[in-house]
């Protein structure tokens, strides 16, 4: 019970975070709310106006046409002085409102881009996207639609009492007493509702991830014969759900709509009675009766508001923390900012790199790098190869920065890695991904990467040079070609061209390769290898090789086993010494026997099309 | 409408709750005409002075009882009426659920889960609204309208109704106009919203590329574009969605004026009293509700009408495989004859077979491996003995003579127990995944079967053992333990055949030796087909067929195979098939099967068991 108020009470402090976001828009929203204040009184005089034309133009008989005329009109424009307001005031709300989140979320998405690599290895993308637009998205309703609820229903009530003082001092104090009943009716609606509410959302998430998982694994679950246990399981679900659904139906059918319209009905009943009790001894005015009447019915609406905006509440409240769960997430940045003055040089001049001792654990249990040391000089050709999971690709994360070394030493051109500026190691080293990335916008954007110093011309020597240019100009636009998201219009052969044009255009002083080139057909592999060669001029290469075949004339092979390096040489001393390098090189060449099928079959579609 | 006309045979089993929905809700509508009805006797009787104590006494009484009725009633037809959609959406679903696991495999080729999720909850949740909330609220602004309708008409003045109702058609179409910018302002809202998601998506997921590429700057910058335009798009929904609230009320506002007027006209040529104009002012109150809805439900109609299209056509789709009419039990022979002259997944497009002149005798109780290159059809062959398809005219498979269309699904594949190549867990704990297709099964049954399948140590070593909670598909385990535990489940099924399709592929050499000798023991007693890529594993095989591109090109036991490869050499060639088996058997025992010549015992084993 304190956890969760401790969870409320962090919850509000998110929000009261949250709310500061407004103030850039502070004197927007300030005027939204006079206008509401405005427009809420206009609404509160209809009543009073409608008790005048019955009071002075009605029950004494109509003589002054033209008096009623003018109060007619006059109550007219009051709905649409009200009407006008209203509409103001609503799109002031939202526009301001808009612009908040819009900041919210900006501000969201570039924190999370500069996060660690770390945070993205635990946290799933979808959960992450949805954070940066649905949650932000969630929090619009706070300000649009619970923020202005509630303050509309402060004033409609406080607007309401203020007449029915003017109107009946006794009823007004009589109907105070509503006040406190409606404030315990939604209390315990909403204590009762909450568990029976979450009951059923979780039984649907019980039913839906139960589909998801039967729909993936139907193959298992017909061949298994299993299909009506599986039935009677969800049908249990689907059962609990249908009950505690129809509960939550109950619950809503006695304290919401019905329970004020009841609430009004007893209210009507005491206001009539006195009333007419009033009327054995005074003059009661009808339009009093009347106009009291008229303020009673509206005073449950704005109860009824709050109480539906309570969920939406609940929701933003949620959304908040998570949001602030994620700001809250350190940043690369800081962790930099210290060495950023140290840094000597602008730019990496050799391509010299450096190894000491270095050890590296992702989750301080098991070490990922143990131990490893090595040098590559300026223009060499060092390939890494080994096991999935022998620590092979942990070299190349430790020289792009995506994790931090716990021991030992990795030098640039003789300096700390660590001193290096950002720019200086992102221009200095180029990294072609396994998996080529290709971004939303043009092939030019996407070789350029939009950095200013790269201009058209460099865009096209540089496809041409590894031989995308030919397949380029021959999409629809050439280089203004869109190639739509993740670049799925392309082969994976061109995508990996398309990455190689970036990195040539970048001049890198070290290439880091991360290489694959399955699945590629006959005439694009040719090209790559080519372009792999090309690419390879001048600069220090460390590539992390999967297919032996194409590092054979590395200056030096490092093979790793747990961490380690377990053999260093060339291809040829590695042969002919037994261990990893040998049996590895044998196996590859039996799985590519077995392969064999599959290629051939693609270039024969390849041809046939 | 149309909707309700469609789902009158499922409506129709909830015509009792539907029908008593509607009688609370006329007697609501009814009652409610009473209390200002009440009131304008009340404020005539203070006007005219005539008002008795004891009379008061009996209207306020009447108010409030009426209030307390209301109550009872409203609550009843609420939830009956709900009560009925919950119940029927309860069935549909559950008729949903019941077909999906009628369709075979042909139509999980043709759809995403992704694509049949959205079925199961967005299509579903349409239809709810459909026959809750929109019958409701159909129902209620012509009980409710028409009541009140027929009070002001009738209780108080035909003439003062028709003026005061003049605004009326116009709030109609006006908040219509509204409803149609609305709804194609709404969609380019949501395609921004969409393309946000979209822009965030890639950021987030080539976040690698992103830092490895310094592109935060160029990507925030896209964000915040795409986000504004986002902003711009909500705007112009806001802009028109905020009209509704004012117009309404503008509207509302000028039928009362007009009301008020009219009436100040008929008070003062005698035709009404000013208790009679404030009951009809409060009536004009109760018209609001059902104007309003009176319009909104159309939207809901639409949308259920369009999901429940799109369920019916999924629930129209027939299951290709299925029992035929006479089928009859498996039989006690479980050998098998294969005979497929062609066979392809999609026959009415010229697609390649995928499967020619496969014909083979598997008797009960033999060993038989199935090897060959990756896409040679060996997972099809294996997918046609589970009967996951039918197989076209001319070609046939029988299990004890009878051909399998012939056998009742259900009795057929409680014979085999299949692997599959990609080991299909379900979230729930070890125990019930192992003991899937007998949920009864004894925890040492289950122990058993997970010795069997050489994964009990490390169960054990987990901190749950056997009760350990797995994720979705098994997300917490290496792909070793997920295919062992896929084995396991299918040894506990103790089914006369098992089909094992590349199913040790994971693990590591001495494990999988484990695992053969295991099931070497079973021999004689069950069929072992086992398809695979690591040919040491089929040494002790009684038949090996290897396939290439859909049909078989060597055939024969181990020895037979490796015998007739003596000449071939070494390395060989490619896009050669010929003794491809005792080239690929060559190479493999030398990288694979070293481990095992170092130590000597566990091929003397594997011998022993043969």
């Amino acid at each position: 019970m304190i956890e969760k108020d401790e969870k409320q009470t962090s919850g509000y402090r998110g929000l009261a975070r949250l709310i500061r976001y407004a103030k850039p828009y502070q004197w927007q929203f300030l005027g939204a709310f006079l206008i509401l204040l405005l427009a809420t009184s206009l609404e509160m005089l209809a009543p009073w106006l409608m008790k005048i034309i019955l009071d002075e133009h009605i029950a004494p008989g109509v003589n002054d046409v033209m008096g009623l005329a003018i109060m007619g009109s006059a109550l007219f424009g009051t709905y649409l002085g009200s009407a006008i307001l209203q509409y103001l005031q609503n799109v002031t709300f939202q526009e301001n409102a808009l612009k908040a989140v819009h900041d919210i979320r900006r501000m969201l998405f570039a924190h999370v881009l500069k996060l660690p690599m770390r945070y993205f290895d635990s946290e799933p993308t979808g959960r992450l996207v949805s954070r940066i637009t649905n949650d932000s998205e969630v929090l619009r309703q706070m300000f649009v639609g619970v923020i202005p609820a509630i303050l509309q229903a402060f004033f409609r009530v406080v607007g309401i009492f203020i007449a029915m003082a003017l109107l009946d001092i006794h009823l007004m104090l009589m109907t105070t007493l509503l006040i406190p009943v409606m404030l315990l009716a939604i209390h315990f609606y909403q204590k009762i509702s909450h568990p029976v509410i979450h009951g059923v959302r979780s039984q649907l998430a019980n039913i839906n991830s139960r589909v998801n998982e039967s729909l993936n694994g139907m193959r298992i679950i017909q061949a298994m014969g299993q299909e009506a246990h599986l039935q009677q399981q969800f049908d249990r679900d689907n059962e609990q759900w249908s009950q505690l659904k129809r509960k939550n139906i109950n619950i809503d059918s006695l304290l919401l709509m019905p329970f004020t319209h009841l609430l009004n009905g007893i209210a009507l009943a005491v206001v009539v009675g006195w009333f007419g009790y009033q009327s054995g001894f005074s003059l009661v005015e009808v339009g009093t009766l009347y106009a009291f009447i008229n303020y009673l019915g509206r005073f449950f609406e704005p109860f009824r508001q709050i109480t539906m905006q309570m969920s939406s509440l609940q929701q933003s409240l949620v959304a908040s923390e998570r949001l602030f769960q994620v700001l809250n997430e350190e940043t690369e940045d800081t962790k930099h900012g210290q060495n950023n003055g140290q840094s000597k040089s602008p730019e990496i001049q050799h391509g010299r790199l450096e190894f000491n001792n270095v050890t590296l654990s992702y989750d301080s249990k098991n070490l990922a790098l143990d131990n490893v040391s090595f040098t590559v000089e300026p223009g060499q050709f060092v390939a890494i190869v080994g096991h999935s999971g022998s620590g092979k690709s942990s070299v190349i994360n430790l020289l792009m920065r995506f994790y931090h070394h716990q021991e030992g030493q990795i030098l640039i051109d003789n300096q700390p890695l660590s001193t290096l500026k950002e720019d200086t190691l992102r221009q200095g080293l180029g990294l072609v991904f396994q998996e080529p990335y290709i971004f939303s916008g043009t092939m030019a954007e996407n070789i350029s990467l939009n950095h200013q110093k790269i201009t058209d011309e460099h865009v096209q020597a540089a496809a041409i040079k590894v031989h995308a240019d030919p397949f380029i100009r021959s999409l629809d636009e050439g280089y203004e070609h869109k190639p739509g998201p993740g670049g799925k219009a392309l082969s994976t052969g061109e995508r990996q061209l398309l990455s190689f044009a970036r990195t040539i255009a970048q001049n890198p002083k070290i290439l880091l390769l991360d290489e694959a080139t399955a699945n590629i057909d006959g005439e694009t592999e040719h090209h790559i290898k080519e372009a792999l060669i090309t690419l390879r001029e001048n600069r220090t290469t460390i590539a992390v090789a999967h297919r032996l075949s194409t590092i054979q004339d590395a200056d030096q092979i490092l093979v790793m086993d747990k961490g380690k390096i377990v053999q260093r040489g060339t291809h040829e001393q590695l042969l002919q010494q037994e261990g990893h390098y040998r049996d590895l090189y044998l196996a590859q060449q039996t799985e590519e026997q077995l392969g064999t099928t599959q290629q051939s079959d693609l270039m024969m579609t390849a041809v046939s099309a | 409408m149309k909707l309700l006309w469609k789902l009158r045979f499922i409506l129709k089993d909830y015509w009792q709750q539907y029908l008593l929905a509607f009688i609370c809700l006329q007697i609501v509508s009814a009652l409610n005409l009473l209390p200002p009805w009440l009131i304008g006797q009340v404020i005539d009787g203070i006007k005219d002075s005539s008002l008795t104590n004891h009379e008061l006494a009996g209207y306020v009484a009447a108010i409030a009882v009426t209030g307390l009725v209301v109550y009872g009633f409203r609550y009843v037809w609420r939830s009956q009426l709900y009560g009925a959609s919950i119940e029927l959406i309860r069935q549909q679903r559950s008729r949903l659920f019941a077909h999906f696991t009628q369709l075979t495999p042909e139509f999980y080729q043709r759809h995403t889960t992704g694509d049949l999720m959205a079925h199961a909850t967005n299509d579903l949740n349409a239809v709810e609204e459909s026959v809750g909330v929109g019958i409701m609220t159909l129902v209620d602004s012509l009980i409710a309208g028409l009541t009140v309708l027929f009070a002001m008409v009738f209780l108080v003045s035909g003439q003062l109704t028709l003026l005061a109702m003049l605004p009326f058609p116009v709030l109609v179409w006006v908040t219509k106009r509204y409803g149609v910018a609305l709804y194609s302002r709404f969609g380019r809202s949501q395609a921004a919203f969409s393309s946000l998601n979209e822009e965030t998506r890639e950021s987030i997921t080539g976040i690698r590329a992103v830092k490895a590429h310094q592109l935060a700057e160029r990507q925030t910058r896209r964000f915040e574009q795409l986000s504004m335009e986002s902003v711009a798009a909500n705007t112009s929904v806001a802009r028109v969605d905020a009209l509704f609230g004012p117009s309404i009320s503008l509207f509302f506002g000028l039928s009362f004026v007009l009301a008020l007027v009219g009436g100040a006209w008929l008070i003062s040529h005698g035709q009404l009293t000013v208790g009679l104009l404030t009951s009809f002012t409060l009536y004009l109150g109760q018209m609001l509700g059902p104007m309003l809805q009176f319009g909104w439900q159309f939207n809901v109609f639409q949308r259920g009408s369009a999901s429940w299209g799109r369920l019916e056509k999924l629930l129209s789709r027939q299951p290709k495989v299925s029992n035929s009419p006479g089928a009859q039990q498996a039989p006690d022979d479980t050998s098998l004859s294969i005979d497929i002259r062609s066979f392809a997944y999609d026959a009415a497009s010229d697609q390649k077979p995928v499967l020619q002149g496969i014909s083979t005798e598997i008797p009960a109780g033999a060993f038989i491996g199935i090897t060959g290159r990756t896409g040679s059809g060996k997972s099809t062959l294996l997918r046609l003995i589970l009967r996951e398809f039918d197989l076209p005219e001319g070609s046939s498979i029988q299990m004890g003579n009878i051909p399998l269309p012939q056998l009742t699904v259900e009795s057929l594949r409680k014979k085999l127990a299949w692997v599959p190549q990609e080991p299909m867990l379900f979230s729930g704990t070890i125990t019930d995944n192992i003991r899937f297709c007998a949920p009864d099964a004894s925890p040492e049954t289950v122990e058993k079967a997970a010795k069997l399948a050489a994964i009990d140590k490390e169960i054990m070593d987990f901190k749950d053992g056997y009760n350990t909670l797995l994720g979705e598909n098994g997300i917490n385990l290496s792909g070793g333990q997920k295919q062992r535990l896929a084995l396991a489940r299918a040894l506990l099924a103790d089914a006369e055949i098992l089909l094992l399709d590349d199913a040790f592929s994971a693990l590591d050499m001495k494990t999988e030796a484990r695992i053969l000798k295991n099931l070497m023991a079973m021999k004689g007693r069950k069929t072992i087909i086992l398809v695979t890529q690591r040919l040491p594993e089929l040494i002790t095989a009684d038949h090996i067929l290897v396939l290439d591109r859909g049909r078989i090109i060597e055939q024969g036991s181990h020895d037979q195979l490796l015998s007739k490869g003596k000449n071939a050499t070494d390395q060989p060639e490619e896009n050669t098939t010929e003794h491809w088996y005792a080239k690929i058997f060559q190479q493999q025992a030398r990288t694979l099967l070293q481990p095992l010549e170092v130590k000597p015992d566990a091929v003397i084993k594997r011998s022993d068991v043969a």
